[in-house]
This record gives C-alpha cells, structure tokens and sequence, in this order.
C-alpha cells in the first residue's frame, strides 16, 4: 500500500467522531427527523420552491438515502 | 381546497381498507393529487422568461364549466378508472385512481367554492362553504388565508389520523400490503434499495405533515395573519364563489 493511500486514511482516521451506540430503530428513523426538521426550518423562508412535493421527495431522499449512502462509502474508505 | 388533506388519504384509505384489499397505493396517491396536479401551476399563476401564464379567471377554471373543473367530478373519477382498466387489466390500479380521485373530490366539497360533483349530469356546484377557498389570489395569500381558518383545523385532523396509523409507514407493512399489490415498486427496487423505496412510499406523508407545519408557522410566526375558525373564515381573505 502506498504511502500517500496509508496516510489519507490517518487523516481520516483523525476525522472520525466517536460513534455512540444506538438501536437500530433509532438508526432507521434519525434521518427522518433529520429531513423533518430540515425541511420545515428551510421552508418557513423558501416557501414557493421547498414546499412543492418535488422538492419534499428530493429532500426526503436525499437525507435518507443520499447521506447515509455517502457516510457508508466514507466509512469504508477508511478501513 | 384542501391541501395536506390529499397527501394523507390514501395512507388512511390504505389502513382502513386493511391488507387483504388489493389496491395500488401510488395509484390512490396519484388520484388523490391528480384533479390538482396539471392545473394549480395555472390557477395560481407562473411565471417563465418574463411572462406570466395564469387563467383570467383561476376559480372559474379550476372548478368550473367551460373549465377544467369536471376533474372534480365523480363521473371523472369513474371513467379514468374504466379507462385505466381497460388499458392495463389492472384492478388494483383502476380502483386505486378512482377512490383517489373521488377521496380528493369529497374534501373539496368543503370550501367556499365546492365541485360539481354530478358532472356531466348537472354543473350544479355542491359546497359546505366551511372555509373560503381563496385560489383567485397568489399562492401565498391561499396559504395565509387557508391556515388561518377552519382548513387548518382539517388539516390539522388529517396529521392527526396520518399520525394514528403509523403502522402503514412501518417497512414490514410496505413489504406485505403495499409492494406485493403493485408491480411497479418490484420494477422499481431492480434500480433502487429498499431504503430509497421506503423514502418514495413515505414521501406523501413527511410532505404532508411537514409542509401543514412550516405553512403555519409560516402564516402565524413569519407573519402575522389573523386567525378566524368561524364557518366560512377568515372572513378577512376574499372567498371565491362560482356562478
């Protein structure tokens, strides 16, 4: 393995935050809360686009399935 | 006019009808939005390049005749559901579209402007006249005016039931009562995970209870609009009428 390949991966080693234990029902229902809480707070202020059912979907999507996507390929990549 | 109303029918429809009823649940969806879907951009006007696309009179055509108001019929919800039968052979499909579209009808017998529920027989408009249905105006004074009355109280209902079956929002529901009646969620998780389908089968009603909370704080914290619950309010928005 080369050395440029060991140390990115101690750098993102050094990113990593503790991860605290949690049930899977909880793991399951965060980035709901998450696109929730998001997306009322944004909303309130950009009502003509955001609170369209395009941009609902898009959103919901996106927090979870696009992040929790990108945070398992992260994480792989610092194995 | 009802707004979050028609986001959360069919996942009631869905926990009242129960499990052993084969019916599309994207087919009651899109029923439900459908009367909605192709004409609201032109009731409440848009705006593309500079120009302004808007129907010189929005109450007259979303609900009326000359108008595309016999979208909000029950004769209309009849025959998209024979035709879709015809075409496809699909029982869950054509029922699901026809319940939608007749769920989306019913609520809209409330307002100020009411539908005219036995076209083409009659264009006679049935109404409760519960809340003034302000479609005549922008966007953002429908909103005001409607979450600011006795809509939002409904609105308010319908969140509250949507809540009380969270047990059709749970996974093991969608895997045995809602993908095994439809083939286009099997067709769909060839291209997605089961989390995305998840996401798309929920969509409506985060949509739904998502968009009734930031329109009211939107109307009541954002601004301040006054509220008026009694029948026919707030009697300060201009109510439309037809005839």
């Amino acid at each position: 393995m080369s050395s440029a390949v060991v140390e990115r991966r101690q750098r993102l080693r050094l990113l990593a935050l503790p991860r605290p234990h949690v049930s899977e029902r909880v793991r399951k229902a965060l980035p709901y809360a998450g696109a929730g809480v998001s997306y009322v707070a944004a909303g309130v202020f950009v009502t003509e686009i955001l609170l369209t059912w395009f941009a609902a979907f898009a959103w919901l999507l996106a927090w979870t399935w696009g992040l929790p996507t990108i945070a398992r390929r992260m994480r792989r990549l610092r194995r | 006019m009802s707004w979050v109303a028609h986001d959360l029918e069919p996942y009631i429809l869905h926990r009242k009808l129960g499990p052993g009823f084969a019916i599309s649940f994207l087919a009651v969806l899109i029923g439900s939005w459908g009367p909605d879907m192709f004409t609201k951009w032109f009731v409440h006007g848009l705006n593309v390049a500079g120009l302004h696309f808007q129907a010189r009179d929005p109450v007259q055509f979303h609900r009326g005749w000359p108008g595309a108001g016999f979208t909000h019929s029950l004769a209309f919800a009849a025959v998209v559901g024979a035709i879709v039968y015809v075409v496809t052979r699909s029982r869950a499909w054509a029922l699901g579209l026809a319940l939608g579209l007749s769920l989306h009808v019913l609520s809209d017998l409330e307002d100020s402007v009411g539908v005219m529920l036995l076209f083409p027989f009659s264009t006679h408009t049935y109404s409760l006249g519960l809340w003034a249905n302000v479609d005549g105006g922008s966007r953002m004074l429908d909103a005001a005016a409607y979450y600011s009355g006795p809509g939002m109280l409904w609105d308010a209902l319908w969140v509250v039931a949507a809540l009380a079956s969270w047990r059709v929002l749970r996974a093991s529901h969608f895997r045995e009562s809602v993908a095994l009646h439809d083939g286009l969620w099997a067709r769909l998780g060839r291209r997605l995970p089961e989390d995305a389908l998840l996401a798309l089968y929920r969509g409506a009603v985060f949509y739904g209870v998502c968009r009734f909370t930031a329109w009211v704080l939107w109307a009541h914290v954002l601004n301040h609009h006054g509220f008026d619950f009694t029948w026919g309010g707030p009697h300060w928005a201009p109510a439309g009428h037809l005839g």
